[in-house]
């Protein structure tokens, strides 16, 4: 018999008065994946995860978690915990005490919750922070102990609202690393709340980009970042090149406004209007036009942002569009190689573009 | 930063203002002399006659009951209006419930004096309670007051407590009363403490409510203190209030001690 | 699922029930009584007051309801004294009070974060010791022999004593004195919610100091002042200690007349009227108080 998914969710939408946060969701998250809900703020995500948890109600729609119906539930009888984006650690109590906390509300007898809490401490490399209080701890010893007190429970999903927005720079990748690790080896079901998309990419195995209430695709990273399903996806990813315009039928290729010959696209596309967007990193730069490419573009170079890695260039173009361009900084040296007002020709292969209508 | 010296000077004057009738009155309790400003020598002897004094001594014990009753009382109902105020949202009578809870604190003491007073009477010719005036109805009337004032402050300590501390406990199987009681009301104590405080000292220093709804022989001590000093000069008075000034001094600056030492 | 809705719906309207049952019965019935006896008539025994129906054989006989109160109120020149020197003293002490609290919560404001609660303790200090002793050490040093007169005639100011004490100015003296806090707080809690960027903002445009005061912080801490303006104001109309205490027998307010009224002529339904009046001339004050309360609950759910 097959597992039910840890959670699907069923036409569920969530009206405040005369607004509509979550319009119509359908989705189904699997056992053992680690999930994230990806949008710019506003776009509903941490009202899905908070009907998730529990504590909003959808206006319309089923949530089923583990195969068991919990529209209604209130979030101390639903078998999900939540990690909050403030941690709200309970400030009175100790670290020991706080991750106690959910294991005393189940009934659980003092030894073995004592066993799970030292257990659940070690896992997140606090266990000789049991004494202390929340306000001695740093933000990301924090961060910790409401992960541990999560986990103890043993919930079949974990949400997390934003887990590492309140990270410097460096302990956010440390701690992404360190996430991934717990979940794998704990096995639980993560569903985490990001506006920040390096954040999701890194992470998941799958992502739903959304925006105003809808879930605009939901896939690998690879595949979203690859193949994005519509503008606002390869906008919202990573940075996209546009050219809108018209697939020809027979052949013919693709009109782009602005651009003098027609560009190559892969593949059989019925003709109408679209847009073909390539990524700066699949284009090929150089001071002298390819032998023997096709979707060669010319332009000067107007602005270049080095990055240290890579540098980005902005290539204005005769009909005056701008097209970004990443190259990697292979040579260590002091001498830039295009710089400012060069003249360059950019290239890509049709099959590193992705055709959006 | 700008113009330091006014505000300075506002300052200093407003303290100086604020403070001058306590200071003297300290220096008068120690007078030997009755007449205040003809200074006879160091002397304690009022301190004296005031702890002889029966009737100060009876109705300073009346007055601490009813302060500590009408208190806790005032603190349980406030506790529960804030509540109702910063959680439950919009609510039916929401508006008339606000307007209730606010207008004692405005309203002035001699209407809500008479207006209890009736109550009582009429109450009483009605149903036989309550069977004369006295500690029942002093303590029913400053709850009354404390409440609105307890409400205040337990409600701008509970609308500035973070949310997600009783979502996150919800989240990890607590029922809402548990919630309350595990979590929230910990992390609101002091201003619980504070509110029970303020309740015990509205009671402690009232005197038109009390006259007003009290009965033969339940005499407050603020009642005693105004019946004194309508006489004229009364140094008992003078070290009443000392002995007061030294007491609240030391309660508040030991619970700025404490909460100095909570503080992370 | 129905049973946890159903018990939390209960446990809250239990929770609103408890404190509106009191204020109900405690606080609204009595009110109301109030307005009920303005309407009777006065007679001797107990209670003083003719009751307003009387029903005799199941039937309503009589209605003995009057405006008779009301209209003494009226014709009595002591009664409208009494009600326009409230309002006149009430009104200028919260001026005064103002003047001199709006500096000292600035300065408090303005002070350095630690200093700050301290400062608000040395505030709240003298409103936590007793009201009555303090308001009986003024009278000790505003009497004709008191502390100020032998103060200024022992350093020449004056030659004969200042006449104080039983006079209007001692009771302007005493209310400002015991309600300073009550206007300081409030107008502390909203100048520390200011934004110290505004007024550097208004400097790097160009905004001497007391412009900027006058066209930022004046403004935005309106909400302050009309919060402590309310809360010494409203009180002050019906104060009673004060006025006994340090006024004269020509200082008239209401909450004396109302007293006096009350347990000297033993005249009830009056005494009652003129707490409706009283309540009458207050109900704008409260009502614009209660508005600023209601606002300040929807920024306190949002």
């Amino acid at each position: 018999m097959e597992r039910p998914a840890a959670i699907r969710l069923e036409a569920v939408e969530k009206r405040f008065g005369a607004s509509t946060a979550v319009a119509g969701i359908d989705l189904t998250i699997g056992e053992g994946e680690f999930f994230s809900l990806l949008g710019p703020s506003g776009c509903g995500k941490t009202t899905l995860l908070r009907m998730m948890a529990g504590f909003e109600n959808p206006s319309s729609g089923r949530i089923a978690i583990g195969g068991a119906d919990m529209t209604g539930v209130p979030p101390y009888e639903r078998p999900v915990n939540m990690m909050f984006q403030s941690y709200a650690l309970f400030p009175h109590m100790s670290v020991a005490d706080n991750v106690a906390f959910g294991l005393k509300q189940d009934g659980v007898p003092r030894p073995e919750i004592a066993r799970r809490v030292a257990e659940a401490l070690d896992l997140v490399r606090m266990g000789d922070f049991g004494r202390r209080r929340p306000h001695q701890l740093s933000g990301g010893q924090r961060q910790r102990v409401a992960l541990a007190r999560c986990l103890v429970k043993r919930p079949k999903v974990l949400l997390l609202d934003e887990p590492l927005s309140a990270l410097d720079k460096k302990l956010r990748e440390q701690t992404q690393f360190e996430l991934v690790n717990i979940q794998e080896k704990v096995g639980i079901t993560f569903v985490m709340v990001t506006h920040d998309q390096e954040e999701a990419m890194t992470m998941s195995s799958r992502i739903a980009v959304m925006d105003h209430g809808r879930i605009l695709q939901v896939g690998r990273p690879h595949e979203v970042y690859e193949y994005p399903a519509n503008r606002f996806v390869a906008d919202f990813i990573g940075t996209a090149n546009f050219f809108p315009g018209t697939v020809l039928g027979d052949g013919g290729g693709f009109a782009a406004d602005g651009l003098a010959g027609p560009l190559t696209v892969s593949g059989d596309l019925p003709p109408g209007p679209a847009t073909v967007m390539v990524r700066p990193e699949k284009l090929v730069m150089g001071r002298e036009a390819p032998a023997g490419a096709v979707n060669v573009l010319s332009g000067t170079v107007a602005e270049i942002a080095y990055l240290g890695d890579v540098s980005i260039y902005h290539v204005r173009l005769a009909s005056g569009a701008l097209v970004l361009a990443t190259a990697a900084n292979l040579r260590h040296s002091a001498e830039p190689g295009l710089t400012w007002d060069d003249r360059v020709f950019l290239s890509w292969h049709p099959a590193n573009a992705v055709v959006l209508r | 930063m700008r113009r330091p010296v006014f505000l300075l000077s506002a300052l200093s004057f407003g303290y100086a203002f604020l403070y001058a009738p306590i200071v003297l009155l300290v220096a008068w309790s120690f007078n030997e002399s009755r007449v205040a400003n003809v200074w006879g020598g160091f002397s304690v002897k009022w301190y004296g006659e005031l702890l002889r004094n029966e009737q100060f001594l009876e109705a300073a014990w009346l007055s601490l009951q009813v302060a500590a009753t009408s208190a806790t009382a005032a603190l349980a109902l406030g506790t529960l209006s804030a509540l109702a105020l910063v959680r439950f949202g919009r609510f039916r009578g929401r508006w008339l419930f606000s307007g209730l809870i606010a207008a004692p604190l405005v309203m002035p003491e001699v209407i809500l004096g008479l207006a209890l007073l009736l109550l009582f009477v009429a109450l009483e010719d009605l149903t036989g309670w309550p069977d004369g005036r006295g500690f029942v109805t002093i303590t029913i009337a400053h709850t009354t007051v404390g409440l609105a004032y307890a409400t205040v402050v337990v409600r701008s300590r509970l609308a500035q407590m973070d949310r997600s501390l009783e979502e996150a406990a919800m989240d990890l199987g607590a029922r809402p009363v548990k919630v309350f009681l595990v979590v929230t009301l910990p992390v609101i104590a002091p201003a619980l403490a504070a509110a029970w405080l303020l309740a015990f000292t509205l009671s402690l220093d009232d005197v038109v409510v009390a006259s007003f709804v009290t009965g033969p022989g339940a005499s407050t001590l603020p009642i005693e203190v105004f019946a004194s000093v309508r006489l004229g000069v009364s140094p008992q008075v003078n070290a009443l209030g000392t002995l007061i000034v030294v007491a609240v001094a030391a309660i508040i600056f030991t619970a700025w001690r404490l909460a100095g030492r909570r503080k992370p | 699922m129905r049973t946890a809705g159903w018990r939390r719906d209960w446990g809250r309207r239990l929770v609103v029930a408890l404190p509106f049952l009191w204020l109900g019965l405690f606080f609204l019935v009595p009110l109301l009584i109030v307005g009920k006896i303005s309407l009777s008539e006065t007679r001797s025994g107990i209670p003083p007051y003719e009751p307003l129906f009387e029903i005799a054989d199941g039937a309503l006989v009589q209605v003995r309801a009057s405006l008779a109160n009301f209209a003494l109120l009226f014709e009595d020149d002591l009664y409208v004294g009494a009600y326009f020197q409230s309002l006149t003293i009430a009104g200028l002490s919260t001026l005064a009070c103002l003047l001199i609290g709006y500096p000292m919560a600035l300065g408090i404001a303005r002070a350095r974060p630690e200093r700050r609660s301290i400062l608000l303790l040395l505030v709240i200090l003298p409103f936590w010791t007793s009201f009555l002793i303090r308001v009986y050490a003024w009278m000790g040093i505003l009497k004709d022999e008191g502390l100020l007169n032998a103060l200024l005639l022992g350093l020449g100011l004056i030659d004969q004593p200042l006449i104080i004490l039983n006079t209007d100015a001692a009771v302007y003296i005493g209310i400002v004195y015991s309600y300073l806090p009550f206007m300081v707080l409030p107008l502390y809690a909203s100048l520390e919610k200011l934004d110290p960027f505004l007024l550097e903002a208004a400097a790097d445009l160009g905004a001497p100091p007391w412009r900027a005061f006058l066209a930022v912080t004046l403004p935005l801490s309106a909400p302050g002042i009309v919060a402590g303006s309310m809360l010494v104001f409203v009180p002050a109309v019906g104060e009673y200690v004060i006025p006994d205490l340090l006024g004269g027998g020509d200082t008239l307010m209401m909450g004396k007349a109302l007293w006096d009224v009350f347990a000297q002529n033993r005249d009830w339904p009056a005494a009652a009227a003129l707490a409706v009046a009283m309540l009458a001339a207050l109900a704008l004050p409260m009502a614009l108080f209660h508005h600023l309360q209601a606002r300040l609950d929807g920024e306190e759910r949002a």
